[in-house]
């Protein structure tokens, strides 16, 4: 019985170990002071570019800090930015990783790729986030509550205090506060947080402008020059 | 060589000899051509699979056999194949088909003994592969297909997830990160990674599921990645090529131009009574910029604007360039501090500077712009006919005065702010606020008429434009005498502000103090501009000797304890004036009271009349948020960016809330004590002692929650000196209860909330027993209950039932108990439907309200609207209301009135309609 408990204790230890090192995701952009915390209790590394993180990872910026992090099963990308705590976690399956990341505090950009049969969820302490597949910022502040701006598809958003629900859409604002309201309001463009992460740089002779409508469809103007 | 050999051929345990054979018929090109078989390229795992190779020639085999093995075997299984109408068919049953792949050969035996292998290379090493499907077609696995044109290599799904393909980016943003996800049979000490040909494995970060390489500094220019592996059965993997580009500079620069926004036009026509009322306006908001920079502009231009009043068409644009910079331009409405500025709109510049530990915000504008007269008789001039004075000659002088105008009021903000880590803020900050007396002009619009009266003796009553009032007093022989300043309109003010605050977080920002301390100066008249050093002289005595305070007798020696104070040592004001103007007008004279100082310094110095300050300490854990404050407001302190402040208080408030059953439950108790005894000066200070309570109970979606609150407000005054008859003094309690219950349900698939509240608010003079009779006790009892019940029967049709019925008793003469019952009862209905896929939206209300006590009237409420989608991003709304009164009248009962003498038993009155029509575009 003693050595059964044994195996027990230890299969379990094994698994523990093996599901908390689980590589879930890496990141690519790194501005700033940005730190992972790895172990229980957690001690927090500088964190550079290309870093594989795992589940259960904890990630915090500093003032100035950013990073991004593409999900390694279908692309997702969360852009943290700065003041902001989080831990990042996934339960994999065969085919993709049902993500969930457990925010703290501060202003992360979530570009969900559609998601299979799980959701993309974020929950804060005021909130809870999921998703299908969408684009969204989401500010938290413990001490006030949480700012969702949708800035493409749909995002439901629960309160958790009172269990009010709504979902929000492109070009609204969801705001969930920590006495249990929810509303959802036109997007102030003021608001939108800006993203440090470029899309295009200026390369050599050409400069290459999209010109993007709300239902995010695009043009490009190239400029050419000497 | 042999070594390899010996361990392939033990490897898949076929006879050595025909694997001999196997590697001699390799040499052959041309015996493929008698036989035709096409591979496999996947199956379902439930079905058996038939392997089939068809002769095309006329020799034919003796005998075929299928060799296979799923991908977790290392030997091969053989089949000995079947041979029928010109094919030979081999099974594998489907009972083996638990593996992501199947891999398989044919041999087939010539009756020369020759060999013919099926791949023709190497056939054990390079086999056939079939992709096992599940039973719904998904793959097993994420092995992909298999390259039909190259059996020495297979495809995977190998996931770039940095840089994409084609990517610009700068030379230090290079991170290279391919996912293996979901792909099992990978040999990851096969990865090989290059750019641009040269190795960067050893770089890279390899790792279960995924790699990572930042491979430093590249060059600018195009680069190409190159990723090689092998499976796990030493196959090679299609490689992986793609490029990518450094920028030039190592700099972002974003493109991505976003634009969006609105306008909407509006116009309404409402006749209240017999007034109509048109306004018509137009706003709008675009929203645009690039990735750095964005902007916001808003604008509003209404029918209403007048410059007889301040402007009410807004204009502004925001400029947010990263988290760096912002700036506000136009009317934009800063709130920097509540004791500085807050909500208070200011038309000019602002600008906000954050860095990561200090933060710098500038405002600078205006917030009043200058208005000169009104726009109607007597409000830009006024005739003062009440000091008309006469002349010795017998002519008359006539006073003529200003009013009805604003000044400009210009305001300059400064903030500066500093942190540490993020957890310690300190920030100083500047108010100066000033009235321009130049602003406004003496003379007006030659449309400014002023009333002249009978008491303006020796002119005609009536009114007069200033030029006709000239005039006339001039064929009077009279003196118009007006004044260059000093108007009766109003006075130029002026303000200075100065505080600080400071605010740290403790205990993983759960919790925080803050302190904050702000002084004003205000000055009430600044038409003089500041004293001067002559004008101090002679403030506190007659003589201009350069000593302020210091009198003499006639003898011209210095009487009574003089003050003595050199005007040359003390500073000039007027050197001070562009600050703020120091005149017998400011506010405070000094800044703590002299009288008091000696005795109480400490208390003197804090309560110091144009002082304001707050201590607070909050706490936010989990299931308890708490906040305890102490906060005061001097009765002189005046900040023209905040004049919503309430001043001449002092508080003392301590809350806290509890949250039980994963926040289900909660507890909110609360205390707060305040009065205005700031100032010794205060003889009858007012006290109030708030306590409260609250408890919300929501168990979540979809099951009923319950709201209760419990207030008692405790106030008292205390009248040292007071008179039976103008009985001020005040000591009552108000008791206040709030229930709240909502109970959502669901009947036949309608979906519905049937909400209750009650309130009651009950006053109660303690000090009953004591007053005179007939004293009346100023506060309003009510009782309110209301009952809502909203269903959304569908999704195109929603309906909302509401009843509210309040009893209000107010302080009367007229009863015995000294209360009057107003009672009102209201109903309504409200229905919203929409049509055509939701592209028609309709809104209809109807209330019923009847109010009953003195007399009673009934009012009927109704509006209807609609609103259509017409275009893409066009929406039309129309709306109309109107309101009905029914005056009901008091019975007559005077049996001498007959029935054509008694007034009618109600009357009806239209009393207001409207129309509403707007059109909104998104774009």
């Amino acid at each position: 019985m003693c050595r059964i408990n044994k195996w027990v204790v230890s299969l379990m230890l094994v698994m523990s170990f093996t599901y908390a090192n689980e590589k879930i995701a890496v990141a690519t952009k790194v501005i700033g002071k940005v730190e992972v915390g790895k172990n229980t209790p957690v001690e927090y590394l500088r964190i550079k570019p290309g870093t594989i993180l795992e589940n259960g990872d904890r990630i915090r910026t500093g003032n100035n800090g950013f990073v991004a992090v593409i999900f390694i099963d279908d692309k997702s990308v969360l852009k943290i930015k700065e003041n902001t705590e989080l831990e990042i976690t996934g339960k994999l399956s065969a085919n993709e990783i049902a993500k969930q990341i457990n925010m703290d505090i501060g202003t992360v950009r979530a570009k969900v790729e559609k998601q299979n049969n799980t959701k993309f969820i974020i929950r804060t302490p005021t909130s809870v986030a999921s998703v299908k597949g969408t684009d969204f910022w989401l500010i938290s502040d413990p001490l006030t509550g949480d700012q969702l701006i949708g800035l493409e598809g749909a995002v439901n958003l629960m309160n958790i205090l009172s269990g009010v629900s709504m979902d929000v859409f492109n070009g609204k604002t969801g705001n969930s506060t920590i006495d249990g309201a929810l509303n959802v309001s036109a997007t102030n463009v003021r608001n939108i947080p800006v993203d440090p992460e470029t899309e295009e740089v200026e390369s050599g002779s050409e400069l290459k402008i999209y010109l993007e409508r709300p239902d995010g469809t695009q043009k490009s103007v190239i400029i050419k020059y000497q | 060589m042999g070594t390899i050999m010996v361990g392939f051929i033990d490897r898949i345990k076929v006879p050595y000899w025909l694997f001999l054979l196997v590697l001699i018929s390799m040499g052959s090109s041309t015996f493929v051509d008698d036989f035709y078989h096409k591979p496999i390229q996947s199956h379902p795992s439930n079905k058996d699979i038939i392997i089939a190779i068809s002769s095309l020639g006329n020799e034919r085999p003796v005998a075929g056999t299928l060799y296979y093995r799923s991908k977790e075997m290392q030997h091969y299984l053989e089949i000995p194949m079947v041979y029928e109408n010109t094919e030979w068919f081999g099974i594998i049953p489907a009972v083996q088909l638990i593996s992501s792949f199947i891999e398989y050969a044919i041999i087939l035996e010539m009756d020369d003994t020759d060999l013919y292998a099926f791949p023709r290379e190497d056939p054990f090493k390079n086999p056939y592969k079939i992709m096992i499907l599940q039973d719904d077609g998904k793959r097993l696995f994420k092995t992909s297909g298999f390259d039909e044109g190259n059996l020495k290599t297979v495809n995977m799904d190998m996931m770039i997830l940095s840089p994409e393909p084609g990517e610009v980016l700068s030379a230090d943003q290079v991170v290279v990160a391919v996912s293996f996800f979901g792909v099992d049979d990978i040999d990851y000490n096969t990865i090989h990674i290059s750019i641009d040909d040269v190795d960067y494995t050893e770089k890279a970060e390899i790792s279960t599921g995924l790699f990572s390489l930042v491979p430093g500094k590249l060059k600018s220019g195009k680069h190409k990645i190159s990723v090689a592996a092998k499976n796990i059965h030493g196959l090679e993997i299609m490689p992986e090529h793609w490029s990518f580009t450094v920028a030039k500079h190592g700099f972002d620069i974003a493109e991505k131009i976003v634009y969006n926004g609105s306008i909407s036009m509006l116009t309404s026509k409402e006749n209240i009574d017999d007034n109509i009322l048109n306004i018509s306006e137009i706003r709008g908001q675009i929203n645009g910029g690039v990735n750095w920079i964005h902007t916001q502009s808003n604008f509003r231009f209404t029918s209403r604007e007048s410059p007889y009043s301040q402007a009410l068409n807004r204009l502004s644009t925001t400029f947010k360039m990263s988290d760096y910079l912002t700036i506000y331009t136009g009317d934009f409405y800063p709130n920097l501090s509540s004791y500085l500025i807050a909500g208070k709109r200011v038309r000019g510049l602002g600008v906000s500077v954050t860095f990561s530990w200090l933060n710098l915000d500038i405002i600078s504008g205006e917030l009043n712009r200058s208005v000169q007269w009104k726009g109607k008789t007597d409000q830009g001039y006024t005739l003062n006919s009440l000091y008309t004075t006469v002349n010795h000659g017998g002519s008359h002088t006539y006073y003529l005065d200003r009013t009805g105008y604003t000044f400009t009021r210009s305001i300059d903000t400064y903030r500066l702010s500093a942190n540490y880590k993020s957890k310690m803020f300190f920030g100083l900050y500047f108010l100066k606020s000033k009235d321009d007396p130049h602003s406004v002009f003496k003379n007006i619009s030659s449309k400014a008429t002023i009333t002249v009266d009978s008491m303006a003796t020796g002119l005609t009553p009536g009114v007069y434009t200033l030029e006709e009032l000239e005039t006339s007093v001039s064929e009077a022989n009279g003196i118009l005498h007006f004044s260059e300043s000093n108007w009766g309109g109003g006075d130029p003010e002026d303000n200075l502000v100065i505080g600080f605050d400071t605010k740290a977080y403790f205990d993983q920002r759960q919790l925080s103090t803050e302190f904050s301390w702000n002084m004003s100066l205000y000055n009430r008249n600044i038409w003089d501009g500041a004293i001067t050093r002559t004008e101090l002289d002679t403030t506190l005595d007659d003589s201009l000797d350069g000593l302020i305070g210091t009198q003499y007798d006639e003898y011209g020696l210095i009487v009574g304890t003089p003050l003595m104070i050199d005007t040359t040592l003390i500073f000039d004001p007027t050197s001070f004036e562009k600050i703020f103007t120091i005149n017998q007008y400011m506010t405070p004279l000094f800044f703590y009271d002299v009288m008091t100082f000696n005795e109480h310094p400490i208390a003197t110095l804090v309560n110091m009349p144009s002082a304001a300050f707050h201590l607070r300490i909050n706490g936010r854990y989990p299931g308890n948020t708490f906040y305890v404050e102490y906060r005061q407001v001097g009765p002189q302190y005046i900040s023209f960016g905040n004049p919503y402040l309430t001043t001449n208080i002092r508080e003392f408030s301590i809350s806290d809330q509890i949250a039980l059953l994963d926040y289900k439950l909660i507890f909110n108790l609360g205390y707060q004590y305040q009065d205005n005894d700031i100032l010794k000066t205060e003889v009858d200070p007012l006290r109030t002692q708030i306590f409260s309570s609250n408890i919300m109970l929501n168990p979540g979606p979809n099951v009923p929650s319950f709201t209760m609150s419990l207030q008692s407000i405790k106030r008292s005054k205390e009248i040292k000196e007071f008179d039976e008859l103008l009985d001020l003094r005040e000591n009552s309690v108000t008791s206040n209860a709030m229930f709240s219950v909502n109970v959502p349900f669901t009947l036949k698939q309608m979906k519905s909330i049937f909400n209750v509240n009650y309130n009651s608010v009950v006053n109660t003079d303690l000090l009953a027993e004591e007053r005179m009779d007939g004293y009346i006790f100023p506060k309003t009892n009510t009782n309110i209950i209301s009952v809502n019940l909203m269903n959304t029967v569908s999704q195109n049709l929603r309906l909302k039932f509401a009843g509210y019925q309040a009893t209000i008793h107010i302080p009367s003469y007229t009863t015995s108990d000294m209360l009057s019952e107003f009672n009102r009862l209201s109903l309504s209905a409200e229905v919203h439907y929409s049509t055509m896929n939701n592209k028609v939206r309709y809104l209809g209300y109807i209330a019923s309200i009847t109010n009953s006590g003195l007399t009673t009237i009934n009012m009927f409420n109704g509006r209807i609207g609609c609103e259509v989608d017409i275009w893409k991003n066009i929406l039309i709304r129309i709306a109309g209301s109107l309101q009905l009164y029914e005056y009901l009248e008091a019975e007559m009962e005077d049996p001498s009135l007959d029935e054509t003498e008694k007034p009618p038993a109600s009357s009806y009155e239209l009393n207001t309609t409207g129309l509403q029509l707007s059109i909104h575009y998104k774009f």
